[in-house]
């Protein structure tokens, strides 16, 4: 049991911490919907949402119930999420993977070391050649990918954006199942 | 769950069929150097094999398709990322346990190259072809490319590097006399291809992990949408079930044929 000074402090946590309190903190935090616009609800746009209503109708069929078609709903709004993490997804990776100047962030985190080093006027002891290659090298083929993969907090995101529309989506069928069954 | 291949799986590869996936289920999820013909290869297989009976069903068959292919480009990944991690290595390794007659014919026209702006054609032949036996001649040579900007160990370097590349693709590709070049080199250090594989690996640990990890991730997912398909499945034929003996117990009506039928059934 949870004793009464635990509740009261417990409490006095929970209002302090209420978000960003800096406008740049309340700014940024403004923008993390926007990133991929994946936490943003199927119905706040136009086309996935009529998208949605005619996945529902197909899932319904015709002379459905109130119960059936609220529940087709539910899963037409669950697949259309899957579709559109899965779309932003895929395009997330082709963008970054065409991207010529892609680099791990230890890469450049040590090359802008490097350059620092050099507008100090403390060159390293390489090559000019050696130098600029490495500049201008970045992770090609597999390495790149594997380094999006590992590295890109995006993706990290996405997949939960794609577990949750998963579970969603099943408990909606098992739902809908159900209430077929009992509607035969 | 039974594979069947019937006219009505076999329709869901028509044109309209593909449209219809199209604006239901999106664009394929290709990436560049992906073969979309070997993506709807697999997704005929797989419409094929599962046959869905309702929209529920392809929901399930896409989401396996869309795993599966997921699967195999991590897979792939995995692959080429231990290949080509596992030929770097090597390609390190032999420059640096390299013996100079391994490399000597690059060195040397590398050498004569950069020496020839400076001498005439026969001279700094002759002086490359000294640099590259002793080092009596490194006096000599080194001043002739302090001019010049070069440095005789970075010629030597990048010789090294070059027919350590040259070995190590050769390795890769399993030319017999490159592997014997190779194991020769190995066993003058006292290392194996395993040894080069491993410290490499410690180094691509977090990305082998990473991508591990996905694959797991696919896999369960890509079980649970087939087991849920089941589980969809069991439901309708349950539902069935129990419609079937409400339609036996129909009573049916006995249709009279009409004056018209009844004659020409006569007439025949």
């Amino acid at each position: 049991m949870t004793s009464e000074r635990k509740v009261r402090t417990n409490r006095a946590n929970a209002r302090a911490s209420t978000g960003p309190k800096t406008a740049r903190g309340r700014a940024n935090s403004a923008r993390n919907a926007l990133r991929h616009g994946l936490s943003q609800p199927v119905y706040s746009d136009p086309a996935w949402s009529e998208e949605v209503k005619a996945l529902a109708q197909e899932i319904a069929g015709p002379d459905a119930n109130t119960e059936i078609t609220e529940l087709a709903r539910r899963v037409a709004e669950a697949q259309i999420e899957l579709r559109r993490v899965r779309s932003a997804r895929n395009e997330f990776l082709s963008h970054t993977l065409s991207n010529p100047y892609f680099d791990s962030k230890a890469a450049a985190r040590e090359k802008a070391r490097v350059i620092g080093r050099i507008l100090a006027g403390k060159e390293p002891d390489v090559s000019m050649e050696f130098l600029t290659a490495y500049l201008a090298s970045t992770p090609q083929g597999p390495e790149k990918f594997a380094t999006i993969l590992l590295e890109a907090k995006q993706l990290q995101a996405m997949e939960r954006y794609e577990r949750r529309a998963l579970s969603r989506r099943k408990f909606a069928i098992r739902a809908l199942d159900e209430a077929r069954r009992f509607a035969v | 769950m039974v594979a069947r291949l019937k006219p009505r799986a076999k329709a869901m590869t028509s044109a309209p069929a593909r449209v219809r996936r199209l604006e239901l289920f999106g664009r394929p999820p290709l990436l560049e150097g992906e073969d979309e013909d070997i993506y709807n290869e697999l997704r005929d297989r797989m419409y094929a094999a599962v046959d869905p009976a309702d929209i529920i069903e392809e929901m399930f068959v896409e989401d396996m398709l869309y795993l599966q292919w997921d699967i195999v480009r991590l897979r792939r990944l995995k692959l080429s990322l231990l290949t080509e991690s596992g030929s770097e290595a090597l390609k390190s390794f032999l420059s640096a346990n390299m013996n100079l007659e391994l490399y000597e014919d690059i060195f040397r026209e590398n050498l004569t190259q950069i020496l020839e702006k400076k001498l005439p054609k026969d001279q700094a032949q002759e002086l490359a072809e000294q640099g590259c036996r002793s080092n009596e001649a490194d006096p000599k040579i080194k001043q002739l490319l302090s001019g010049s900007g070069h440095d005789l160990d970075d010629i030597q370097d990048a010789a090294t590097r070059e027919r350590a590349q040259e070995l190590a693709q050769a390795y890769a590709r399993r030319e017999p006399e490159a592997i014997d070049q190779v194991n020769e080199i190995l066993a003058s250090a006292g290392r194996t291809m395993d040894n080069i594989y491993a410290s490499q690996l410690t180094e691509e640990i977090d990305k082998i992990e990473r991508i591990e990890r996905l694959i797991t991730v696919a896999e369960t997912r890509r079980n649970v949408s087939l087991r849920e398909l089941d589980r969809h499945r069991a439901v309708l034929a349950e539902a069935l079930r129990q419609k079937i003996p409400e339609i036996e117990s129909t009573e049916y009506r006995v249709i009279e044929p009409t004056r018209t039928e009844g004659r020409a059934r006569r007439d025949q």
